[in-house]
């Protein structure tokens, strides 16, 4: 089955979304403070389903968020031990790549806490 | 409005104690994006610095959608939450007010009287753990907001419940965020 590009376009509210095997893109931007959570990061899990059926590179997953709230760093966390069980399962690496602005400390020290909370290479990178 | 009512008495009170916002009413998304979009556009305005800017951005959005995610479906259009920003020097407080059940009072007192109770270690080794075990509620919350909130104000959160003589109260609550931590 051809896996399918994952595009969602950034609002306000909400981050712009990327993942795309053709390119080996896989990016989520911008801000997260959706009303539903849950309902707005399904297609991600969806994604990442098939995703782990056809993995073939070495995919580094990028985080370059301004901001999130708490109910968005919740699913970022489940998305990161999602990404750390395709890991585990495949012969390819994925890795993160969390960016934060230079002068953001508490973006810094959020990408630093995940990184702590789940075994994946890991790179903490400003911008 | 009633015509006795004064509207310059409003202004001074305003004025006087450093109020550049008091809305009552709906709390939906969509209030809390254009209250959100319309404090940011005064404070890059006011050149505000912009690591208080995001500290700001941070506790009025997990504020404004803990009364969206928890305000009470109640018939009547007294008693609506509110909120009001003001502004020092340096800082802003942000205060919010939401109709509570009594009954819910005591569990709320305490989330907040523990996480304000904490230190700065305590409190990032709190979120990790509370964050790891939370579940997404039906209402969409992570039940993360008032850590995020001392955490990021770097200051204890002040708060009252007014007794309405009835099953509800109304629940204060003062942020203070500040650029000196």
């Amino acid at each position: 089955m051809e896996l399918s590009v994952l595009k969602v376009a950034g609002t306000e509210d909400t981050p712009e979304i990327l993942f795309d095997t053709q390119t080996n893109e896989y990016i989520i931007s911008g801000r997260s403070l959706p009303e539903d959570v849950s309902s707005f990061y399904k297609p991600v899990f969806d994604w990442l389903n098939e995703f782990e059926k056809n993995i073939t590179s070495n995919p580094s997953f990028k985080f370059k968020l301004e901001y999130f709230n708490t109910a968005s760093s919740k699913i970022i966390l489940d998305i990161l031990m999602r990404l750390e069980e395709i890991n585990n399962a495949s012969s390819s690496t994925v890795n993160i790549e969390w960016y934060y602005m230079e002068s953001d400390d508490d973006m810094l020290e959020a990408g630093e806490e995940y990184k702590e909370l789940v075994e994946i290479p890991f790179n903490v990178i400003a911008f | 409005m009633p015509a006795a009512f004064n509207i310059y008495d409003l202004y001074k009170i305003m004025f006087d104690n450093k109020i550049i916002l008091i809305y009552q009413g709906v709390f939906d998304q969509e209030m809390i994006k254009s209250v959100i979009s319309m404090t940011e556009k005064k404070l890059i305005q006011d050149n505000t610095d912009e690591n208080l800017r995001k500290k700001l951005f941070n506790i009025m959005v997990e504020g404004l959608q803990n009364i969206c995610k928890h305000q009470l479906d109640i018939d009547s259009t007294e008693n609506n939450p509110f909120l009001i920003i003001s502004s020092d020097v340096d800082s802003f407080d942000v205060v919010t007010g939401n109709l509570i059940a009594n009954d819910k009072i005591g569990i709320v007192k305490e989330k907040i009287d523990y996480v304000n109770s904490l230190n700065k270690d305590e409190l990032k080794e709190y979120y990790k753990k509370a964050r790891l075990n939370s579940v997404i509620s039906s209402v969409g919350g992570a039940g993360l907001g008032f850590i995020d909130m001392v955490r990021k104000s770097g200051n204890p959160l002040e708060y009252k419940f007014y007794d309405l003589g009835t099953d509800f109260s109304f629940f204060i609550q003062k942020t203070k965020v500040g650029n000196s931590n």
